[in-house]
C-alpha cells in the first residue's frame, strides 16, 4: 500500500473519504462490539475457538503483525506446525522479527529443528539476555544439538538469574558433562552439588551422584552422598538396603549386617506393595552375600 | 472427634461470629495499635509443631496463645515478626508449638471471629525403626517444642478457663481421623461466567459438615485451576482468599498447579481477549497474564503459596514448590506438576526419581495424591492418546494426561498409593480400584486391571464392594482415580472433544446420573477421611448431599 499525502485529490475525493471515514468508524464500532461479546462468549475458548476467533479478527485486521503471532502460537499449541510457521513468517515480515523470535524458537525446538531454533533464541536472548524461558530452551535446543559446551553456557546463565530453578535444569545439565569428552564425571558431581548447594539435598540430584560414584568405584564418597539422604528419606528400608549394598562393597560387613536387620524389622511392619517385594528380595540376597 | 464451630452450618457461624466479635472488639480496643483487618489471610505449612500465617495487610506481628485472652494480655502471648516476602505478602513462621493443640493468634494487632488453627498429630509410621523425618517445623534451633520443655509459656495448668466465647475445642481429644476437602477447578468466581457457583458449591461442604458431627477441617486441598482464567493475583482474592476467607484462617491450604495458573502462556490478550489457560511452557517464568499495560513480576500461584521444599512438614525435600509432600497424621499427601514440570522430560526425569524416592520412605497409613491432569477422563477433557495427538486438532494443552498415566501410574501401583485426585474436566468421574492400567479407554481389561468381587465383576467400592488395601493378588497394588474438577461448574458434553461423554469404562457408573452414566454432572466438591482403620471419600454436591462413595479398609500392617 503506498499512503497517501495529504492535501491530494479534490472535492470529491474528500467526499468520498468522509464517507468511507464514516463507514469505517461505523465498521469499528461493529468490530468493537462483536470483540466485546466474543470476549465474554469465548471466556475459557479451546483452542479452535480462539483460531477462529483470531482468524475474525485478521479478516479485519490483515496487517495487524500481533494477531499472526497469536495465531502461530495458538496453531503451535494446537499441533499444526506448518499453519503456525507460516504465521510466524507472516508476523516477522509485519512485525520484524524480533517480535516472534521467542515463540518460533520454542515451536522450532520442539520440531527438532534446533540450528534454527537456536538463531531465533539467540536474536530474542540479544535484546533481553536474561530472559529465563529462552534461555532454558536454548540450552536444550543446543544440547540435542550435541553443543554441549553452547547448552552448558545457558545453563549457568539460567542458574545465575533464575532464584527458584528446578531441579531437572541441574539433572540436564550434569547429564551434558557427563556425556562431554574431558569432562567426565567429576563435572558433572560438580553441576550436581551445585545444584545442592542452591535447592538442598535432594534425592534427584543426590541420587544422580551417587551412580555416578558407583560407576566410578567411588563406593565411600558413594555411602558419604547416601548418609545425607537419611533425613530426607527417613532412615526407610530402601534406604538401609542400598546403604547396606554399598557398606559391603566396601567390606564394612558387621555395618552393612546391621542395615539389613533394620530395613527387614522395617519391612516385617509395612504391607507388602510391589516395591517392597522387590526390596525383600534385594534385602534377601544381600543377607546371602553376607552368609550366616 | 473434635467439634468446631466453623463448619457447624450458618447458624453456627453466625452464631460464633457474633459472641467472637464481641470478644475481639475487646481485644482490639484493648489491644495492640489498630490496623486494616487483613485483605487475605491464610495458613499454610500446619504441622506437629509450627505452623505459617501469611496474609496480605499492614506489618506487624502474629501473635498466637492456647487461651484466647491471652492474646490481648501483655506478655502473655508469644509473638513473631511477619517478614514481607513475594507478592506482598507477610509471613510470620511459628514453631515450638504443641501437636493437635488449638492456637489462637492475631495479626498486625488484628484478630478476626474464628482465628485459631490446630496443629497437626505427630506423624504416623508404621515399621518402626529410625527415622528423620515426620517432625515439621520441629527441628533445628528454633524446633523445641513444648513437649520437650514446659516453659512458663504452656497453657496446659493455666487456671483462666477463660476461652468460652464460642471456641470451644477439646484439645485433648486425640481422634484419629484426618477430615479434608478437596475442591478442583473452583476458581469460577473470579470468571464472571458463574456467579455462585462455587460459592454454592462450598456452602454445600458446609452443609454436609454441620449434619455429620461438624468436624474441624484438617486440610483443604486445591486441585489447581484455583483462579480462573488467567490465576493473576487478583483473581485469587476473588476466587480464593475471598470465598474461603473463613476456612483459610483455620486450616492449611495445599494446592498443585493447573493450567489456569499459567496466565496466557505467551499470548498476549489485548485485554479483549482471554486465553487463560492456553500456557504448554515448562516454565514458570514464561507466566504473563496478557496485560502489555503491567509488567508480569513472576507466577502469582508460586508468590502466593508457601509450600515445603525441604521436607518441613514430612515429606521428601524436593527443593521446588512446583511438587512437593508432606505427613498428617497417618496421611501423606503427594503434590505433583503436571502443568509444568511433565511438559519436559528433564524436569520430569526428575520428579519421577522424587517421586520414587518419597514413596519409597513414605510409612504412613494412607497416601493420597493430587495433580491437575486427570489421568483417565471422559469429562470435558478426553485422556484418550489418540484424541490428543491426532491432526490436525493435536491438543498438546493436554497431553500431560497421557504421560502422568505412562510414566506416574505405575509408580502409583508399585507404592501402594491409595487415591490420587485429578481435576481438569469439570464433572465427577470416579474409578474401579485400577492397577496395571497405562492405556486408553478401549485397552482397560476389568480382569486384568480393576480388583473384582465375588461376581468377578469390578468392585465398586461399596457394601460388600469395599475395597481393602491389600488386594486379591497380596499386594497393595491397586489406586482409585478420581475427578473432581467440578467445584466451580459443571461442563456440558462437547462432542468433538468427548464422544462418549461420561462413559469412561473404568470408571463407577454413578447411580445419581440420570442417565446411569460413568460420572456426574454436577457441581461439588470430595470429602476424605481417614481414619484409623478406613478411607472413605464421598462426593457433596450443593446442596450437601452425597452423591458417590466408597471406602478403603487398612489392611493390618
Amino acid at each position: 500500500m503506498t499512503p497517501r499525502r495529504v492535501g491530494e485529490g479534490g472535492g470529491v475525493l474528500r467526499r468520498e473519504r468522509r464517507g468511507l471515514r464514516v463507514a469505517g468508524c461505523v465498521a469499528w464500532v461493529v468490530l468493537v462490539a462483536w470483540m466485546l461479546w466474543a470476549s465474554q462468549a469465548a471466556a475459557h475458548p479451546s483452542l479452535e475457538e480462539w483460531i477462529s476467533t483470531l482468524s475474525a479478527r485478521l479478516e479485519a485486521a490483515p496487517l495487524d503483525a500481533a494477531l499472526y503471532r497469536e495465531r502461530a502460537v495458538a496453531y503451535a499449541n494446537e499441533g499444526q506446525s506448518a499453519r503456525a510457521l507460516a504465521d510466524f513468517e507472516t508476523a516477522a515480515e509485519l512485525g520484524g522479527v524480533l517480535g516472534v523470535a521467542l515463540d518460533r524458537g520454542m515451536l522450532l525446538y520442539k520440531l527438532g529443528r534446533y540450528d534454527e531454533a537456536r538463531r531465533d533464541l539467540g536474536l530474542h536472548l540479544q535484546r533481553f539476555p536474561r530472559d529465563v524461558a529462552a534461555l532454558e530452551y536454548r540450552a536444550r535446543a543446543a544440547r540435542e544439538a550435541g553443543d554441549g559446551a553452547a547448552a552448558l553456557v545457558d545453563f549457568e546463565a539460567l542458574f545465575a538469574v533464575e532464584t527458584n530453578p528446578n531441579p531437572g535444569h541441574y539433572l540436564s545439565a550434569a547429564q551434558i558433562l557427563e556425556e562431554m569428552k574431558g569432562a567426565g564425571s567429576g563435572r558433572a558431581l560438580e553441576m550436581l552439588d551445585a545444584g545442592m548447594q542452591k535447592v538442598g539435598p535432594v534425592p534427584q540430584l543426590q541420587r544422580r551422584a551417587i551412580a555416578l560414584e558407583v560407576k566410578s568405584e567411588h563406593y565411600q564418597a558413594a555411602i558419604v552422598r547416601l548418609r545425607t539422604l537419611e533425613n530426607g528419606l527417613g532412615g526407610g528400608p530402601d534406604w538401609n538396603i542400598e546403604l547396606a549394598g554399598l557398606l559391603i562393597l566396601v567390606d564394612q560387613e558387621a555395618e552393612a549386617g546391621r542395615h539389613l536387620a533394620e530395613a527387614s524389622a522395617q519391612l516385617e511392619g509395612l504391607r507388602l506393595t510391589p516395591a517392597r517385594k522387590r526390596s525383600l528380595a534385594k534385602l534377601e540376597a544381600l543377607q546371602a552375600r553376607l552368609g550366616p | 472427634m473434635r467439634l468446631s464451630f466453623e463448619f457447624q452450618g450458618r447458624v453456627g457461624i453466625a452464631w460464633a461470629t457474633a459472641a467472637c466479635s464481641v470478644f475481639a472488639m475487646i481485644f482490639m480496643v484493648t489491644g495492640s495499635a489498630s490496623s486494616e483487618p487483613a485483605s487475605r489471610l491464610f495458613l499454610q505449612q500446619v504441622s506437629p509443631h509450627g505452623a505459617i500465617v501469611k496474609w496480605r495487610g499492614d506489618p506487624g506481628q502474629v501473635c498466637y496463645a492456647r487461651k484466647f485472652k491471652k492474646l490481648s494480655r501483655p506478655g502473655k502471648a508469644r509473638c513473631v515478626d511477619g517478614i514481607l516476602t513475594e507478592g506482598n505478602h507477610f509471613e510470620a513462621q511459628i514453631t515450638g508449638l504443641k501437636p493437635e493443640k488449638t492456637y489462637f493468634y492475631s495479626v498486625a494487632g488484628q484478630m478476626e471471629a474464628g482465628q485459631n488453627f490446630q496443629t497437626a498429630p505427630k506423624s504416623k509410621r508404621r515399621g518402626g525403626g529410625r527415622g528423620g523425618r515426620g517432625g515439621g517445623h520441629g527441628r533445628g534451633s528454633h524446633g523445641k517444642s513444648h513437649d520437650d520443655d514446659d516453659d512458663d509459656h504452656d497453657d496446659d495448668h493455666d487456671d483462666d478457663h477463660d476461652d468460652d466465647h464460642g471456641d470451644h475445642h477439646d484439645d485433648d481429644d486425640d481422634d484419629d481421623n484426618v477430615h479434608m476437602w478437596i475442591v478442583g477447578d473452583s476458581g469460577t468466581a473470579s470468571d464472571g461466567e458463574h456467579p455462585g457457583e462455587a460459592a454454592g458449591v462450598r456452602d454445600g461442604f458446609y452443609a454436609y459438615n454441620a449434619a455429620h458431627g461438624g468436624e474441624r477441617l484438617d486440610l483443604f486441598l486445591m486441585l489447581g485451576d484455583n483462579a480462573y482464567t488467567k490465576g493473576t493475583d487478583h483473581e485469587f482474592q476473588a476466587a480464593v482468599f475471598d470465598l474461603y476467607r473463613d476456612i483459610l484462617k483455620q486450616t492449611a491450604v495445599w494446592s498443585t498447579i493447573g493450567n489456569h495458573e499459567m496466565g496466557v502462556g505467551s499470548l498476549p490478550a489485548f485485554g479483549l481477549f482471554d486465553a487463560g489457560g492456553l500456557s504448554v511452557s515448562s516454565d514458570p517464568g514464561s507466566y504473563s497474564d496478557g496485560d502489555p499495560g503491567t509488567p508480569d513480576a513472576g507466577m502469582p500461584y508460586l508468590d502466593i503459596f508457601s509450600f515445603p521444599t525441604a521436607g518441613e512438614v514430612g515429606g521428601v525435600p524436593s527443593g521446588t514448590e512446583q511438587y512437593y509432600s508432606f505427613d498428617h497424621g497417618a496421611v501423606h499427601v503427594v503434590s505433583l506438576d503436571s502443568q509444568l514440570t511433565a511438559r519436559d522430560p528433564a524436569q520430569r526425569e526428575a520428579m519421577r526419581t522424587w517421586l520414587i524416592a518419597d514413596l519409597s520412605s513414605n510409612r504412613s497409613d494412607w497416601t493420597v495424591v493430587i495433580f491437575h491432569h486427570p489421568t483417565y477422563s471422559y469429562g470435558s477433557h478426553n485422556s484418550d492418546s489418540d484424541s490428543l495427538l491426532m491432526q490436525p486438532f493435536a491438543n498438546y494443552l493436554d497431553l500431560p494426561m497421557v504421560t502422568l498415566r505412562e510414566e506416574f501410574t505405575p509408580i502409583f501401583d508399585d507404592y501402594g498409593v491409595d487415591v490420587v485426585y485429578g481435576g481438569h474436566s469439570h464433572s465427577y468421574e470416579r474409578s474401579y480400584y485400577l492397577g496395571g492400567y497405562t492405556g486408553d479407554a478401549v485397552d482397560f481389561d476389568p480382569a486384568v486391571n480393576a480388583e473384582l468381587n465375588s461376581a468377578g465383576e469390578p468392585a465398586t467400592g461399596n457394601g460388600p464392594d469395599k475395597y481393602t488395601q491389600v488386594t486379591a493378588s497380596g499386594l497393595d497394588d491397586k489406586t482409585v482415580y478420581t475427578v473432581a474438577g467440578n467445584s466451580g461448574k459443571a461442563s456440558s458434553a462437547n462432542p468433538a472433544i468427548t464422544p462418549n461423554f461420561l462413559q469412561f469404562p473404568a470408571h463407577v457408573p454413578q447411580a445419581a446420573d440420570p442417565e446411569g452414566r460413568r460420572g456426574l454432572k454436577v457441581r461439588g466438591s470430595v470429602v476424605l477421611d481417614a481414619g484409623e482403620h478406613r478411607l472413605r471419600a464421598r462426593m457433596i454436591d450443593s446442596d450437601g448431599a452425597v452423591l458417590d462413595e466408597f471406602t478403603i479398609l487398612r489392611s493390618d500392617d
